[in-house]
């Protein structure tokens, strides 16, 4: 008896890769291995040409988002267990991919220039930013808990260099240290939570447990409550829902603009994807008793998010409370669990990725400095200066306060309808409610770029021409808020036939 | 036609204003004035020819084959039944108004070219122009009632940009405002409407069938019963929709003031476009107006009172373009008594000669105020005929084309429209509304003339007219085709003509299939020999007696105005000078009282009772915000602890719920 037979006899469950797991997980395969490539490359590329990373990383991204696109043709409304059901092969999967390989394109495309400026162009930048895109791939693909965990430990730990990317800035290290020690913490929770759910149903593959949690609705063990609590928790600390979000507000305005554009972005992607496929499909059984939390959550969310962005004088900052208060609008969704929530909560994941990077990416353009560039006062006169940037800037804030016929409007709406078809409408009108305070906030930044310079301090800030690789990108992506916007049916219909290849297996087990 | 054949039709003649507008606006400037100049006339011209090219394929098709209705793109299905789609509809009415709003507005443009040349602005002028042309196409194509509205608002929204184009002067912003303001109360009476028809349109067998595409709304107007309050109702507010578009009583005042912005402007928007669209609106919705006969009654009596108090004021403006701007009314009101009689083929071709001699006498008064530097008081001009050859020899046809001199195009359609008039009209007040519109023809001949000649005979008043000089080529080339249109349009509109090898049907022949398909209520009587004639004669004969009046009151001062006017009581000149005192009106009974509430409100409220728990809740939310900030306190035990606090509360009420 040789070991390998040894191997096969103890452990019955254990499955080796076959070729067709390696095709089916090509986009995130690609840019992990990207990750890896571009380290090394980054040894042999001499300092000052650190720009052909940027183009290497871009290949990387596009290769990964032309699989990407095939395979969503390819794998149609199929949904294809991965690696003993590790990782699920579907359109859902696929649309996230897609939405954080936009956001990864978009920030590797604006960096090479702000970095210049910032004298932060180290090539590790690149191939961090590939390692937290890679780990967020595979959060949304992911169909076990314990991917779910690995995932999330792959993102975070990029991401907390990234954080602390302007190395010589106190402001960017502590932003760093404080995401590193409140991540760590809150990894934690989410693996305490996985470990009681495992604990109870004895499985950690999500399918399994749907079926565990669905055969014994009579009586629901205290344990498995708390565990899809903590869950949530750690998720919820991840897309940054109050009352979890105290790092968010630090972390985004110490990180390097490019990177909290990045990670304000992609990592809710990644993170609602994994709460949509936990709760919004695997424990929907369970929907009454945690709906509650949820809804608290979400309500909080919408609250607190929006209340102290009103209060706010930092572009940075304010996007992260209106980063929260977002959070709570997408919650909705998942209050409500209906199929069409999940739609919803797509797209409005869509009109949030472009529309938040359009007002960020638009400071990133022409700011010369980090922390003074994003001050509300620096921005006045922007509109003038450069009207381009301050109009991107002025349609992605109204995007994300809702305006139709902008994407941002469609999000909001298809949420708010699905919690309305729901019964819920309690949710709905809190959502019109506080949706109607951040119109404000949002408001008052576009006032502020179309306002005059204040020249009494003489001071008067200067701006630099936008790079031009950047504005492009960007300009496709604000251009996209609009043109989808108008074209609604096209993302919509995307984002249904995601959800239901969400709902393949769990409808026919 | 074939779908595709419309689709293309349709996007192109969209596409081309929409894209030379982006154009001029992301990349024109006063220093590429050519690059603006060639986009922004090219992109009209190039809808025109596409427009032209349609109407030649609409009369190879079969007359029960030219309406086409197409759905561009499904926008959105709400609650899986109401869906809306941008349609579009090709057919005889709708290719009139593209070829009347992209025929003259080409050559509008290209008269604004040489009229903009010293204008810093020229890149935003020709970007608010195309955009002008684009939503007035997008109006008269949609077919939705959504994008209907959407049109209709986009009409005002661009208007607003075009009045106030030079925006430094307080009254070019303030008439900009107002004409803003009584189109909002257009459009609100509009998307009422919308909603009463929406809920109210049914299927033959009962049933809701909440479809937002006019042609399934007018298929299914058997819905609303003849006269019913419903059908009433709709129709007054569509009829409020149209009266604030097309400057009728009670909503005209803006017109006047509208002549603030560009002259170019004037002659597109306040003679071929938009203030057409209320007439074009009116014959769109004809299956509910021919159900609804008391406000198509109140529709007949507000065109003809409109048409006779705007000639009353025409005659004592001193001012080129508000003498324009109120014989614009009056004519428009002449429209809207058409088609309120029912008799929409002629309100339609009033509608298109109307839009040929006003855009003309624009134009030639924007060669007046250019060749004197600006000035619009005719006070000040007189004996311009000798300086301004061409343009006065133009401004001279679109006068008589406007009086109604026979054989000129405004004869033929003002004459077809009053001789509906002898048989039509509302009940009992028909033959009265019929006489005053006769009498109309006198007050039109009497400005018309007046104005003629007060500016271009006669001798100066003083000496800027004679150093003024002509308008270059630029300006005069689009004056003088509009001039032969005002002189022949009558000809090729009203009697057959070959056109190839399809014979094409006069004017009226070829609409009426879009009035006739869906019989509703009691179509107009046409008039036959004997009264078509009667109408003829008498008309012409007042006309003639107007125009008579003009000539010796004014060119030969025997007896001269001023001793004539003496003669008239005096409240008659005096309501004919302010206006019938509508803005002193609307100004005590509106805007003063609301001023007043305001103020009180200011006073009293706002402090004592507004602010109260306004600032309340701003101090409360302050307060919150103070009471959360000593949360954010930067602190990683502090958030760490939230964190385990907050999820131990929530594993507490969730478990505690399922344990009890």
């Amino acid at each position: 008896m040789t070991f390998a037979h040894m191997l096969a006899a103890t452990l019955p469950a254990l499955q080796f890769p076959s070729g067709a797991d390696v095709v089916h997980l090509l986009p995130e395969l690609i840019v992990g291995g990207g990750f890896i490539v571009t380290m090394v490359l980054d040894t042999l590329i001499p300092p000052s040409r650190k720009s052909w990373l940027a183009a290497w990383s871009l290949l990387v991204l596009l290769a990964s988002g032309a699989v990407t696109v095939i395979d969503w043709v390819t794998v149609g409304g199929q949904q294809i267990s991965v690696y003993a059901e590790s990782f699920s092969y579907d359109r859902f999967g696929l649309f996230i991919n897609a939405l954080i390989l936009i956001a990864a394109i978009f920030v590797v495309a604006l960096s090479p220039s702000y970095l210049e400026r910032q004298k932060i162009h180290h090539g590790e930048f690149y191939s961090l930013i590939l390692a937290a895109s890679a780990g967020m791939m595979f959060l949304g693909s992911s169909e076990s808990l314990m991917m779910v965990f690995l995932s999330i430990e792959v993102l975070s730990l990029a991401l907390y260099l990234l954080s602390g990317f302007r190395r010589g800035n106190t402001k960017s290290q502590e932003a760093g240290f404080k995401y590193f020690l409140m991540g760590g913490f809150a990894s934690a929770i989410l693996l305490m939570g996985m470990a009681l759910v495992y604990g109870e149903t004895g499985h950690t593959q999500l399918p399994a447990i749907a079926q565990v949690v669905a055969a014994d609705l009579q009586s629901v063990d205290p344990l498995l409550l708390t565990g899809i609590v903590l869950v949530f928790v750690g998720l919820g600390f991840k897309v940054s829902a109050a009352p979890f979000h105290m790092w968010t507000p630090d972390v985004y305005e110490g990180a390097p603009l490019a990177v909290t554009a990045f990670m304000s972005v992609a990592t809710k992607v990644a993170a609602f994807a994994a709460i949509l496929r936990i709760f919004s499909v695997a424990l929907t059984p369970l929907y009454t008793h945690w709906e509650v939390a949820v809804s608290a959550i979400s309500i909080l969310s919408m609250l607190i998010g929006n209340l102290v962005a009103l209060r706010q004088t930092n572009i940075k900052r304010m996007l992260a409370y209106s980063g929260i208060a977002q959070a709570g609008y997408m919650l909705i969704g998942v209050a409500v669990s209906g199929s069409a929530a999940i739609a919803g909560v797509l797209v409005y994941l869509a009109a949030y990725t472009l529309s938040t990077f359009g007002v960020l990416a638009g400071v990133m353009l022409v700011a010369k400095g980090d922390d003074d560039s994003s001050s509300y006062r620096s921005l006045r006169g922007l509109g003038h200066a450069h009207p381009y940037v301050a109009a991107m800037m002025a349609l992605s804030l109204l995007s994300l306060a809702g305006f139709p016929p902008l994407l941002g409007f469609w999000g909001k709406f298809f949420v708010f309808t699905s919690a309305i078809q729901n019964g819920q409408i309690a949710l709905a009108i809190w959502g019109v409610l506080t949706s109607a305070i951040s119109i404000f906030y949002y408001i008052r930044v576009i006032l502020i770029l179309y306002s005059p310079q204040e020249s009494e301090q003489g001071g008067t800030v200067s701006w630099l021409a936008p790079a031009r690789v950047g504005a492009v990108v960007v300009g496709l992506g604000v251009a996209a808020t609009v043109v989808l916007g108008v074209f609604v049916p096209v993302v919509y219909h995307l984002a249904l036939s995601a959800r239901d290849a969400l709902l393949v297996r769990i409808a026919a087990p | 036609m074939s779908q595709g054949f419309v689709t293309t039709v349709v996007l192109l003649v969209l596409g081309f204003p929409l894209i030379g507008s982006l154009i001029n606006a992301a990349f024109g400037s006063a220093k590429r004035r050519g690059l603006v100049n060639i986009v922004g006339t090219v992109s009209i011209g190039a809808a025109f020819v596409v427009s032209a090219v349609a109407l030649i394929v609409m009369l190879t098709a079969a007359s029960s084959h030219r309406a086409v209705t197409v759905t561009l793109w499904n926008w959105y299905v709400v609650g899986g039944s109401l869906s809306v789609a941008f349609q579009a509809t090709l057919d005889q009415l709708s290719i009139i108004m593209l070829l009347v709003v992209t025929g003259v507005g080409f050559l509008i443009h290209v008269y604004s070219v040489g009229y903009m040349e010293h204008d810093e602005g020229v890149a935003r002028f020709f970007a608010y122009m195309n955009f002008f042309v684009f939503s007035m196409l997008f109006l008269v194509l949609a077919a939705d009632l959504v994008f209907l509205i959407i049109g209709w608002a986009l009409v005002a929204v661009s208007s607003y940009f075009l009045i106030g184009f030079w925006y430094e002067r307080p009254s070019a912003v303030a008439a900009a405002r107002k004409a803003f303001i009584t189109q909002v109360i257009g459009d609100v009476a509009l998307v009422i409407a919308a909603f009463l028809i929406v809920t109210n349109v049914m299927s033959p067998i009962g049933t809701h069938i909440y479809s937002l595409s006019m042609p399934t709304i007018f298929h299914n107007v058997a819905s609303f019963q003849y006269g019913s309050s419903t059908v009433t109702w709709i129709c007054l507010l569509l009829a409020i929709g149209a009266f604030a578009k097309s400057a009728q009583f009670p909503l005209h005042t803006w017109l006047p003031d509208a002549m603030e912005g560009p002259t170019p402007v004037s002659a597109l928007i306040h003679a071929a476009t938009m203030v057409t669209a209320g007439v074009y609106l009116i014959a769109r919705f004809h299956p509910l107006f021919d159900r609804a006969p008391i406000i198509q009654g109140l529709v007949a009596c507000v065109g003809i009172g409109t048409s006779f108090m705007a000639g009353i004021i025409a005659l004592s403006q001193v001012d080129i373009k508000r003498v324009i701007a109120y014989s614009t009314m009056s004519q428009i009101g002449l429209m809207i008594y058409a088609v309120g009689m029912g008799a929409y083929a002629a309100g339609m071709y009033h509608l298109v000669t109307h839009a040929f001699f006003k855009a003309l006498l624009f134009l030639g008064a924007g060669n007046v105020i250019h060749a004197m530097h600006d000035e619009q008081d005719i006070r000040v001009m007189g004996g311009l005929g000798k300086r301004l050859k061409i343009t006065e020899k133009s401004f001279l046809i679109g006068s008589l084309a406007l009086s109604g001199i026979p054989l000129f195009a405004g004869w033929f359609s003002k004459e077809n429209l009053l001789g509906y008039g002898v048989l039509n009209g509302p009940g009992h007040v028909a033959l009265l509304l019929y006489i005053i519109g006769v009498c109309i023809n006198v007050l039109t001949g009497l400005y018309a003339f007046r104005l003629w000649a007060i500016v271009f005979k006669g001798e100066p008043q003083t000496a800027r007219p004679a150093a003024a000089h002509e308008a270059p080529r630029i300006m005069l080339v689009p004056v003088v085709i509009l001039a032969a249109l005002s002189a022949i349009a009558g000809f090729f509109l009203w009697w057959p003509v070959a056109f190839g090898s399809v014979r094409v049907q006069d004017f009226t022949q070829f609409l009426s299939p879009v009035f006739t398909s869906i019989t509703s209520g009691p179509l107009a009587h046409e008039p036959g020999v004997a009264s078509g004639w009667i109408g003829m004669l008498v008309g012409t004969a007042m006309s003639l007696i107007g125009v008579g009046g003009a000539l010796r009151l004014w060119l030969r001062r025997e007896p001269d105005a001023e001793t004539v006017a003496s003669r008239i009581p005096r409240f008659i000149t005096q309501l004919s000078m302010h206006k019938f005192y509508f803005d002193e009106l609307y100004d005590a009974a509106i805007v003063r009282p609301l001023r007043a509430v305001a103020k009180w409100c200011r006073k009293l409220i706002e402090p004592e009772i507004m602010d109260g728990w306004v600032e309340g809740v701003g101090i409360g939310v302050d307060d919150l915000g103070n009471t959360l900030q000593p949360f954010q306190s930067g602190l990683i035990r502090d958030y760490i602890a939230y964190m385990v606090f907050f999820a131990l509360l929530f594993v507490i009420i969730i478990v505690g719920v399922v344990v009890r």
